[in-house]
């Protein structure tokens, strides 16, 4: 999918933006100027959230009582969309028609990379699973449905178990669907990080944070053993909620040591490449921010072959011009306007 | 405009009630002060009345001016047959489809551990009782498909398994003039796997 206008209104510094868009977009500007937020009205507008904030409000501009942002799509379906924000909340309209967040995701799939994103590398694990879902949720809408179903039936199971009364038996009801739904969820991201790893790198991946194989019989031992202590300690203590899985060289190894951030970068833009690439129906809008900076000459241009092949539609921020993109359409972001140069 | 104490006070208690806002408790005062005094006053009579003078049945839990209720007390029905619903809003809306001769039990909730609700939050002995005395022969749990639902319906099949009792839940599936391209995918997981042989005609 693909992107051909965008109309912003009070959105973070923004006032009032009336923008269209090609194939490959290069959007420069110092440091503070908005290229992030424009690359954050683009995503928000796909995913209905932000990735910088889970307040939606933060983004409306200051002593503004609404936001609103507006795209134009096309590609493999064509789509008006129109997000609104305001203290009454968030109103999502596609083509005309309010639908709910959950039905957004996955139309209009995008993806975000930014110097932040190596935190998959070296952060804490629920970096790595907020990752997965938001990957899976865009490939499979069936996913997005089970993984919301999860999230209820994990939050009845806690609060159940908070209670601390005898609750052996509601605690088996509510196990053996969160048990269903659990093995779908595994067994999605144990297919989807099968096909991230790659001659790079290696997944270690550990359903419920276990050293176990993903086999129905041998979970669901696990979870029954796992009762009498969830009990006795008030929490759930299994489920996809505490599953790890690591990015590692092939040999096995943590990148987190002996490697230099630029060869961190180039890894994590390879991860992103192989998640690109899961797409076979919608090509996702692929945002990337940063990304440049920090990666010599060398590595440029092997990024540049990378976004050569790629038939998605991208937006890159940069602080000058790199020459290797001299293919895009420039974009300058200075005190609150966006200019847009003919090459 | 500074508003009388007591038009202001009415619209914040109206703006409170479910389904109200500030705005639509604002137009039904102004709608009701230029109603007929008469009929002002009867509203207000009757939220009173139904208010302190309808008392649970003691039987199924619905809320009713007799002991039993209208239904539990009509002859003409299947006491055999009892529907568990939640609260009065569904059996209103299976009485209004008039098909239904069975009686009720109202649980007057679902198990949700989330909003604090457990078992003993809702009326569950009532129904054990009931079906103790050996009269029921069916117990339809026509519950809602959520997670409390679930929850509500996998508990009431364990306290009933003692008593010989033939249990059943709704079925599930594509709505009656609803589109199969609409469906979400656990309805149509759930159609398929409640799908039946055609009848012929």
């Amino acid at each position: 999918m693909k992107i051909d206008k965008l109309n912003i209104v009070n959105f973070r510094r923004f006032k009032s933006l009336d923008l269209s868009f090609d194939d490959r977009n290069l959007i420069v500007g110092i440091n503070g100027s908005g290229k992030t937020t424009l690359l954050e009205a683009i995503y928000m507008l796909c995913w209905g959230k932000s990735f910088r904030t889970t307040k939606d409000n933060e983004v409306i501009r200051w002593e503004e009582r609404s936001a609103l942002l507006e795209g134009e799509f096309s590609g493999e379906d064509i789509y008006s969309l129109r997000l609104l924000l305001s203290s009454s909340g968030k109103r999502i309209t596609l083509n005309g028609k309010a639908i709910a967040r959950a039905n957004l995701i996955g139309k209009i799939p995008v993806l975000f990379v930014s110097p932040e994103e190596l935190s998959l590398l070296s952060g804490p694990p629920k970096v790595r699973r907020d990752f997965l879902n938001k990957l899976l949720s865009q490939l499979d809408n069936e996913y997005l449905t089970k993984y919301r179903l999860y999230l209820k039936l994990i939050k009845e199971k806690n609060s159940a178990l908070s209670r601390g009364e005898k609750i052996g038996k509601i605690l088996d009801f509510i196990n053996e669907r969160l048990f269903n739904v659990s093995f779908y969820i595994w067994k999605k991201r144990e297919e989807v990080l099968n096909l991230l790893g790659g001659e790079e790198i290696k997944i270690v991946y550990k359903p419920s944070g276990l050293n176990v194989d993903l086999d129905r019989d041998a979970l669901k031992r696990v979870m029954i053993s796992l009762k009498d202590k969830e009990i006795s300690r008030g929490f759930a203590s299994f489920g996809p909620h505490l599953d790890e899985f690591d990015i590692l060289r092939r040999e096995g190894f943590s990148f987190r040591k002996f490697s230099s951030r630029g060869e961190s970068k180039l890894i994590i833009w390879r991860f992103f490449m192989r998640a690109l690439s899961l797409f076979k129906e919608k090509k996702p809008i692929l945002l990337i921010d940063e990304l440049f900076a920090e990666l010599d000459s060398s590595k440029r241009s092997m990024v540049q072959e990378d976004l050569n092949g790629l038939r998605s539609q991208i937006f890159i921020t940069a602080l000058t011009p790199y020459v290797e993109l001299k293919d895009f359409s420039l974009f300058e972001v200075r005190d609150g306007e966006v200019r847009r140069y003919n090459s | 405009m500074v508003l009388a104490r007591s038009l202001k006070e009415l619209m914040v208690l109206l703006s409170e009630l479910p389904g109200l806002g500030e705005r639509s408790s604002q137009r039904i005062i102004f709608h009701l002060l230029k109603e007929r005094p008469e009929k002002v006053r009867r509203i207000a009579e009757l939220i009173i009345e139904v208010r302190e003078k309808l008392k649970p049945c003691s039987v199924c839990g619905a809320l009713s001016d007799s002991d039993p209720c209208g239904i539990c007390s009509d002859p003409q029905r299947d006491h055999a047959t009892v529907c568990v619903v939640e609260d009065v809003l569904d059996l209103l809306s299976i009485e209004r489809a008039s098909f239904y001769k069975g009686v009720y039990h109202i649980l007057g909730g679902l198990i949700s551990f989330t909003e604090g609700k457990g078992p003993e939050s809702i009326n569950l002995s009532g129904l054990v009782r009931r079906v103790e005395k050996g009269d029921v022969k069916e117990v339809i749990l026509a519950l809602d498909p959520s997670v409390e639902g679930d929850t509500t319906m996998f508990y009431i099949v364990d306290i009933l398994k003692p008593f010989k009792v033939k249990i059943t839940r709704l079925a599930f599936g594509i709505p009656i003039g609803g589109n199969v391209d609409m469906a979400d995918v656990l309805t149509l997981t759930k159609a398929f796997e409640g799908r039946r042989e055609v009848e012929e005609v």
